[in-house]
């Protein structure tokens, strides 16, 4: 997705309508920052955040001490948002021109490769080994870190995979795919398991369930769907917030899912929504979305990652 | 030393053989006439699908569709052209879907305004009538978006750009940006007076490739 979200400083805000502080977003650590960074995401394990600023740098920081690591992977164009994964060893990125590095915690470059095609999404499956890619015109395709190669590439009937994750066990691909399908793949060798049916529009994201049971996915309808990991099956909607939703995070610890809603002209932050999937109502979080550049999960439940000032970054707990 | 049927052509207007009417080049002369032969031709360059791709848009009735109704805003726009495969055949009958923003740079995403499904006839050719797309923060360059599907073809997904779009400062090839990702895509319009209004219109070939 072309598209250039998360640079939400710089524009007008749109507001709080609709908020509701049942929740509390408490911070839990400060983060001091270096460059623009417009994009952040959680590590897996919880222990690390990793961001990409507008000089194509990546900023990687241990959420305990605060120390913070930059570095350049030499990529040769801007990254999307969403095209970085990192765990406890590996950072993943990817350029719009199709660029992709595996780097070390370090900062080392251990694999380098070019898909000739912009990339929009990546994400680490939880023991490392595998890498998941998505890009702008193609289905997912899924990765060996170590050999730094694809293993293989999923179909769709016309589409390019937006959000694409790996489910705890290793052993299953989710895709959130441009032609309205959810899908599911055998991680192993890529045979497809299922196509469930979608909404009249694109899905962006997917997010696993901790016990591996349950998919969350949300789009360009602007709710969240509960499927079943096994079949596809909805088994529940959240209402509507009436903006597409971006990205999607479950919680390790309850039945709340994550949001980032954005403005369906500008494709900017327009809100941070939250779903107790036991209730029907998606709720928008009393947080400035102007302010957000990311979502998570660590072992105790969900994190936001905001700028609270150029030189500054926020990781809040949202409980 | 073969020569190809290209170079042959080019040689025939170098040395007089074929004369050309003012204006016109020999290496557009030439490509005008390969196509009109059905050869090859390059495949229509891909591009994002999304976002706000949605299905179920109701069929219009045959090759034709109109997106704009009467009293909308913007310029009226007539978008005409044929589909091919790279071999220079003609695609009968391939089922097309476009949509695009209004003139307000805004998608329909709960309706289907602006969105039609067409099937192109047996002679491959299709048209439809809409408004110039708006622009909209997110993206820098009016864009229709296409989607074709053809038995024994590609899916083809890509969009059309606007050589007129003040975006490339009336220079595409000089102005192109990340936002659009082939000059190939970029098409000249043409404006002309209707009987109350101006009005643009553009074509559009769209070549699919072969399974």
């Amino acid at each position: 997705m072309r598209i250039v979200v998360f640079s939400a400083l710089l524009l007008l805000s749109l507001g709080f309508a609709n908020t509701v502080p049942a929740q509390t977003v408490r911070s839990m650590t400060k983060l001091d920052t270096t460059g623009e960074v417009y994009f952040a995401t959680i590590c897996n394990g919880g222990e690390n955040a990793a961001g990409v600023d507008r000089e194509k740098a990546i900023h990687l920081w241990n959420l305990a001490t605060g120390q913070q690591k930059l570095f350049k992977a030499d990529l040769d164009t801007q990254i999307d948002p969403g095209a970085l994964a990192c765990d406890r060893k590996t950072i993943a990125v990817g350029s719009i021109h199709g660029a992709v590095a595996l780097l070390d915690l370090e900062g080392k470059v251990r694999k380098r490769t070019e898909l000739k095609e912009e990339i929009t999404g990546m994400a680490l499956s939880p023991d490392g080994r595998k890498l998941t890619i998505s890009t702008a015109n193609s289905p997912v395709q899924l990765w060996d870190v170590a050999s730094g190669s694809r293993e293989w590439q999923g179909s769709t009937t016309f589409a390019n995979t937006y959000g694409a994750r790996i489910s705890p066990d290793g052993k299953s691909v989710f895709a959130a795919d441009g032609d309205t399908y959810v899908r599911a793949y055998s991680a192993t060798d890529g045979k497809l398991v299922y196509a469930a049916e979608g909404d009249l529009l694109e899905p962006f994201d997917v997010s696993v369930s901790a016990d591996g049971r349950t998919i969350a996915v949300a789009g360009a309808e602007g709710r969240v769907e509960l499927r079943e990991s096994a079949s596809g099956k909805i088994l529940k909607k959240s209402s509507s917030c009436g903006n597409p939703i971006f990205l999607v995070t479950m919680s390790p610890t309850s039945p709340t899912v994550l949001a980032l809603i954005l403005d369906e002209m500008t494709l900017h932050p327009a809100g941070i929504g939250y779903w107790n999937t036991n209730t029907t109502e998606l709720k928008q979080l009393a947080v400035d979305p102007k302010t957000v550049i990311g979502m998570g999960s660590d072992a105790k439940g969900l994190l936001l990652v905001r700028q609270e000032s150029p030189a500054t970054l926020s990781v809040d707990r949202v409980e | 030393m073969e020569f190809s049927r290209r170079d042959l052509l080019l040689s025939s207007v170098a040395i007089g053989v074929i004369k050309l009417s003012p204006g016109m080049t020999a290496a557009s002369a030439v490509e005008s006439w390969l196509r009109a032969e059905g050869d090859a031709r390059p495949a229509t360059p891909i591009d994002q699908l999304g976002p706000f791709y949605r299905k179920g848009t109701p069929k219009s009735e045959g090759h034709s569709a109109m997106l704009r109704a009467a009293g909308d805003p913007g310029l009226p726009l007539a978008v005409s052209g044929s589909v091919y495969n790279t071999r220079g055949a003609v695609v009968p009958e391939a089922k097309i879907e476009v949509w695009q923003t209004n003139h307000h740079g805004k998608y329909d995403i709960t309706g289907y305004r602006y969105r039609a499904l067409l099937l192109a006839s047996t002679k491959g050719e299709y048209d439809f009538q809409s408004v110039m797309p708006g622009h909209y923060p997110a993206r820098k360059c009016q864009h229709i978006h296409f989607l074709v599907q053809a038995d024994g073809h590609k899916p083809l997904v890509t969009q059309m750009y606007f050589a007129s779009d003040p975006i490339f400062k009336g220079d595409p090839r000089k102005n192109m940006n990340d936002d659009c990702p082939s000059i190939e895509l970029v098409r000249p319009i043409l404006l002309s007076d209707q009987a109350t209004t101006m009005a643009a219109s553009a074509t559009f070939e769209l070549v699919m490739e072969p399974l």
